[in-house]
């Protein structure tokens, strides 16, 4: 798979374990997008002419793409954003005036700062309640977690399918189900899923699901917020200005139909040209084999790590719950000088606090490693890494 | 290469714990925080007489935070408050590559390589802010 990745050949020995934080383009998304550039580049939307045809048939067939691909159903809509980021920021300022003061919103503890920071100031500005669901880091789906979390007066939960602070796979399903119960809004962060499995969102029917496409082998600026029409129709517009407009007078104006009315001022088709690419890309892999390949890598660095006297995996202590990454320490060593000792050797890995600190102040670790996989990974990555590690505890005397 | 930085002089500050203690009766404290990576150093100099009697760090951090405070500290021991925020100027000069480093600073010259380093500034500059702010405060006491 090295080889359909144009990067590798300007970086040889790279070793690319930093998949969850941004992916690698492979060369059909490259082409797709110089291809673009050089023959249909126009305003979407807008124009009479042909360059503008062509740019908005590109922007349209890309959202196609992506509702094959997730199998969006027939009651959503398929709006493009900038990323998961932007699309939570969305949803929190949209939906506000569907919630009710005293109300809560839960979300995990495991939570990207993107499915934190937008709650917090929504339950900030509408005096509602943000809970976290604590607990459910074991090598098993913990419901009772949820349940106590979950109420009638839950109007909000939002939980990312994967945690990229942690590679926990949450039963989404059974959380979708649970809002549902509890006539709450479901959202899904779908950041660290996309790229890694098969996904039907007709079978698990939550109310908004979010990606970004630089996570799943597309260009960076460009996601998506996947949502129920219905919903969508009562929520007020993110942004206003060009393109997502009826009639405007000097005082007033009043909305296009969704998607347009979320989608405000000229907007990303190289991105979206990009991402259907990517989708092409991925689907002409198939699925099925994207997910083997990891799930192989992810047993392999797993068994190694878990068998090292000096690594601390942190999570479930179970592959059945594990997905894409590693989050681990090296006893001893700060994860920042991990990384650049690694860096060295062109081992790229992610370490900090992975925009999840309030995990890192709930486990009481302040920053720790993470691996993270993708389709150009290899055994061969590991064993690279695993070396890397021994450097590591030459220079910090660790024996 | 990164590794160059983890040489003998920094890894014995950085595993070591000469100054990694708390002192008595510090005069002044000064709390450093890296929020990207954690690092959480704070810095305890006890000054009589205008002089750094003595200084210390306690908290944690990666092993070029702790060596950078660690080191600074053996640098500004017995200083004046001026000479100590003298040293933490050239030192924060040659990290921005705008001051050659030499033996005005001691040790802490073996951070010169950070110019190159831009990820990892911050975790060697923590203990220099604490001095700066430190002599800040005294100068406005004053
Ligand atoms: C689980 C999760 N949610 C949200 C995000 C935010 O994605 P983006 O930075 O593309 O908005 C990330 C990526 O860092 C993530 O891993």
């Amino acid at each position: 798979m090295k080889d359909r990745y144009p990067i590798f050949n300007q970086h040889k020995d790279l070793v690319y374990l930093d998949t969850a934080a941004t992916s690698q383009t492979p060369d059909s998304v490259i082409n797709a997008l110089q291809n673009f550039s050089e023959t249909a580049v126009g305003s979407p939307h807008r124009g009479l002419h042909q360059m503008s045809i062509k740019a908005t048939e590109a922007y349209l067939a890309s959202k196609l793409k992506v509702a094959r691909f997730l199998n969006v159903p027939a009651s959503h809509e398929v709006i493009y954003v900038k990323s998961t980021t932007e699309g939570m920021n969305l949803l929190s300022f949209s939906l506000r005036e569907l919630v009710q003061r005293e109300h809560n919103i839960v979300i995990p503890i495991t939570s990207h700062h993107a499915n934190i920071l937008p709650w917090q100031r929504l339950a900030e500005g509408s005096g509602m309640e943000l809970r976290y669901v604590e607990g459910d880091e074991t090598p098993t789906y913990q419901h009772a977690y949820w349940e106590e979390a979950v109420d009638q007066n839950t109007d909000i939960v939002s939980v990312p399918w994967v945690t990229n602070g942690l590679g926990i796979d949450y039963c989404v399903h059974h959380i979708v189900d649970l809002a549902k119960a509890n006539k709450a809004i479901s959202i899904i962060d779908g950041a660290q899923i996309v790229a890694h499995q098969q996904i039907d969102l007709t079978h698990l029917d939550p109310d908004f699901f979010l990606f970004s496409g630089h996570k799943m082998y597309g260009p960076q600026g460009i996601g998506a917020v996947i949502g129920r029409r219905q919903l969508l129709e009562k929520m007020s517009p993110y942004q206003v200005g060009g393109d997502m407009i009826e009639f405007v007078t000097k005082k007033t104006a009043t909305f296009a139909e969704i998607p347009k009315k979320f989608e405000a001022g000229t907007q990303n088709v190289l991105g979206a040209v990009g991402l259907g690419a990517a989708i092409d890309f991925l689907e002409s892999i198939g699925m099925d084999k994207v997910s083997q390949h990891e799930a192989a890598i992810l047993k392999y660095a797993f068994e190694r790590f878990k068998a090292h006297p000096h690594i601390t995996v942190y999570g479930p202590d179970s592959l059945s719950r594990r997905k894409g990454l590693i989050v681990f320490n090296i006893n001893g060593v700060h994860p920042h000088d991990v990384a650049s000792l690694l860096d060295d050797l062109n081992i790229a890995i992610r370490a900090g606090h992975h925009c999840c600190q309030p995990l890192n102040t709930y486990f009481q670790v302040p920053a720790t490693c993470r691996i993270s996989f993708g389709l150009y990974n290899s055994k061969a990555d590991i064993d690279a890494l695993m070396d890397g590690i021994a450097q590591v505890l030459e220079v910090f005397q660790i024996e | 290469m990164n590794r160059d930085l983890y040489n003998a002089v920094v890894m014995e500050h950085a595993l070591n714990r000469k100054n990694h203690r708390e002192i008595k009766n510090p005069t002044h404290i000064e709390r450093g925080f890296n929020p990207s990576c954690g690092d959480d150093l704070t810095l305890m100099v006890r000054i009589a007489d205008g002089k750094v009697e003595d200084a210390g760090y306690i908290g944690h951090g990666c092993a070029i935070s702790k060596a950078a405070i660690s080191i600074m500290i053996d640098q500004i021991l017995g200083r004046s408050v001026e000479e100590a925020a003298e040293i933490a100027k050239i030192y924060l000069a040659m990290i921005r590559g705008e001051h050659p480093g030499d033996e005005s600073i001691g040790d802490l010259v073996v951070f010169e390589t950070l110019k190159n380093m831009p990820a990892r500034v911050k975790c060697g500059t923590l203990g220099a802010h604490c001095v700066k702010l430190i002599a800040d405060k005294v100068n406005q006491e004053n």
